[in-house]
């Protein structure tokens, strides 16, 4: 049915009102400036999210996961009050990340804690269980890595591919039964990875980022993202099957599938 | 902030020997106590510690005392005198209460001074305190005389200091070394006010020193490098140096030298003692 252009218009517009009216008044109600309601004490927070022990220095960095801005200014490991460095500079406005260097000869296998005080005296203390070099990208690193990723990945899936044969020619409810295990497999390694994911948000993630529910929506956004591309794929695979087939490449072929 | 003090006295003087002083206290201040810390300090007359008060022994103190804070305070004197001057059970209210503390000043020694309202570990530890001391008749042997109060703040309020230093300044002697003379007396009214710790200790580098202990006596206890104090336990250390150079003293108790309460004394090498006469308004 047409669907004259001035009342489309009309009907966005009325979609949109009551947003813009509930952004004024958020605005006026919790906005800068306003004393309407206060919701008591602000309290500051920094989270450190990582700790590196490079030679003769620890490295921490720094986050500003707080309601306010805070400069950082002192640091001190296991209580010791000890001059660092700080990059860019110590003023960390909201969400704002920062490197502290502290020069610090540190034995391998022990543990550290690792405190950084702010200017109203606040002290966020991070503790490591066992201190060690952290691992530097260099390009030995990086091949060692790839040629792991080779004996780990590829070649057992290429081991697998060569089940190919016995499976095609299994009898329908022996092959349900590798399918059934294939997939329990799958459902065992998706869950111990939501929970490993979640320990180490829990752990290192500030509460400002909601690290559970980051899991889940992360899970569900690229389920369904992997299963849009999957639908896309196959309907390109159809299109040129047919293609090739009747020499016919225009009917239900819409070769702008990427867009 | 307090830097170490040649004992200075403010004190008028009236008739033959009265000395009044006028404190008041502030609760609302933010200083800055180390490099970025911005802490909410309680004050005597506006620093921490508080004024050195000086006095000879059988001198009447007067002290006029005004709570411009939002809390109660008092000022609580140890040393003699009578009851009602004990700074107790007179509480002095927020917003301009006065009371006026009179007593002979007695008996000889070094003493500490703080406020002594409910919860006390509060208000001392907000930095409510400072030093009284009294000379004996006869005074003491000439020397170059500095006030050393030993303190230490909790910022981020867990019941454990963050910060510990000699005069309130973490590390302030450290990086500015204390200037005196080869084989000069030196004279170190010592108070400790930590909290929340059970003892603290003075260590000297380079030589070792006379204590005595309250600073009670004219003749010193013990001849060591080495004192431990508890709170508001406190002394007179007298020593000299032989040799010129940088020799630290701090605390013996590594987490609070390493915590801030450390410092320098730089010996120099006068040819002629400085021969200033100290008058203590005598």
């Amino acid at each position: 049915m047409e669907v004259k252009r001035s009342s489309k218009t009309k009907t966005a517009v009325s979609a949109i009102i009551p947003f813009v009216l509930l952004a004024v008044m958020i605005g006026y109600v919790f906005g800068p400036g306003s004393e309407l309601i206060s919701f008591g004490v602000v309290i500051p927070e920094i989270s450190i999210e990582k700790v590196e022990f490079v030679d003769s220095e620890i490295i921490a960095t720094v986050r500003n996961t707080g309601p306010i801005a805070v400069d950082i200014v002192m640091a001190d490991i296991d209580d010791m009050i000890l001059p660092a460095a700080i990059e860019p500079d110590k003023h960390l406005e909201r969400f704002e990340s920062a490197i502290v260097r502290i020069p610090f000869e540190w034995n391998e296998g022990q543990p550290y804690a690792i405190g950084l005080t702010i200017d109203d005296g606040t002290r966020f203390e991070k503790r490591v269980d066992v201190a060690a070099p952290s691992i530097q990208p260099t390009i030995e690193m990086i091949s060692y890595f790839a040629v792991i990723g080779t004996y780990v990945g590829i070649i057992p899936v290429m081991i697998g591919l060569l089940w190919f044969p016995f499976i095609s020619k299994l009898s329908r409810s022996k092959y349900k039964f590798f399918l059934a295990l294939t997939v329990g497999l799958l459902l065992f390694l998706g869950i111990s990875s939501a929970e490993e994911a979640i320990e180490t948000s829990a752990e290192n993630l500030s509460d400002v980022f909601n690290g559970v529910l980051l899991v889940a929506t992360v899970a569900i956004v690229s389920f369904l993202a992997l299963n849009y591309l999957g639908e896309k794929l196959k309907k390109a695979c159809r299109c040129i099957k047919t293609c090739w087939s009747c020499g016919n490449c225009t009917n239900d072929c819409n070769w702008n599938w990427l867009a | 902030m307090r830097d170490f003090d040649y004992g200075k006295v403010s004190k008028l003087e009236d008739g033959t020997t009265l000395r009044e002083f006028t404190i008041i206290a502030e609760d609302d201040k933010i200083m800055e106590i180390a490099p970025g810390i911005f802490y909410n300090v309680w004050t005597f007359n506006g620093s921490v510690p508080g004024p050195t008060i000086r006095a000879t022994e059988g001198d009447l103190v007067r002290i006029y005392f005004i709570n411009n804070g939002d809390k109660e305070h008092t000022i609580h004197f140890h040393g003699n005198h009578p009851a009602e001057m004990d700074g107790i059970f007179e509480i002095v209210g927020s917003g301009g209460g006065q009371f006026t503390y009179e007593f002979i000043a007695g008996p000889v020694g070094v003493h500490p001074y703080h406020c002594h309202v409910m919860p006390v570990e509060e208000h001392i530890g907000h930095g409510l305190y400072g030093v009284f001391i009294v000379d004996p008749k006869e005074g003491r042997q000439q020397a170059d005389e500095m006030v050393m109060v030993l303190n230490g703040f909790d910022t981020d309020f867990d019941g454990e200091n963050n910060l510990y230093a000699a005069n309130t300044i973490p590390f302030y002697y450290q990086h500015h070394p204390i200037q005196i003379n080869m084989n000069e007396l030196i004279r170190v009214y010592v108070v400790n006010m930590v909290g929340l710790d059970p003892i603290n200790n003075f260590h000297l580098h380079g030589t070792l020193y006379k204590y005595y202990p309250t600073g009670t006596d004219l003749v010193p206890s013990y001849f060591t490098d080495m004192v431990t104090f508890s709170q508001s336990e406190r002394g007179i250390i007298e020593f000299e140096y032989e040799y010129t150079g940088k020799y630290m003293f701090h605390a013996h108790l590594t987490e609070f030298s390493d915590k801030g309460w450390t410092g320098l004394f730089y010996v120099k090498d006068s040819s002629q003692l400085n021969t200033e006469v100290y008058n203590f308004g005598s």
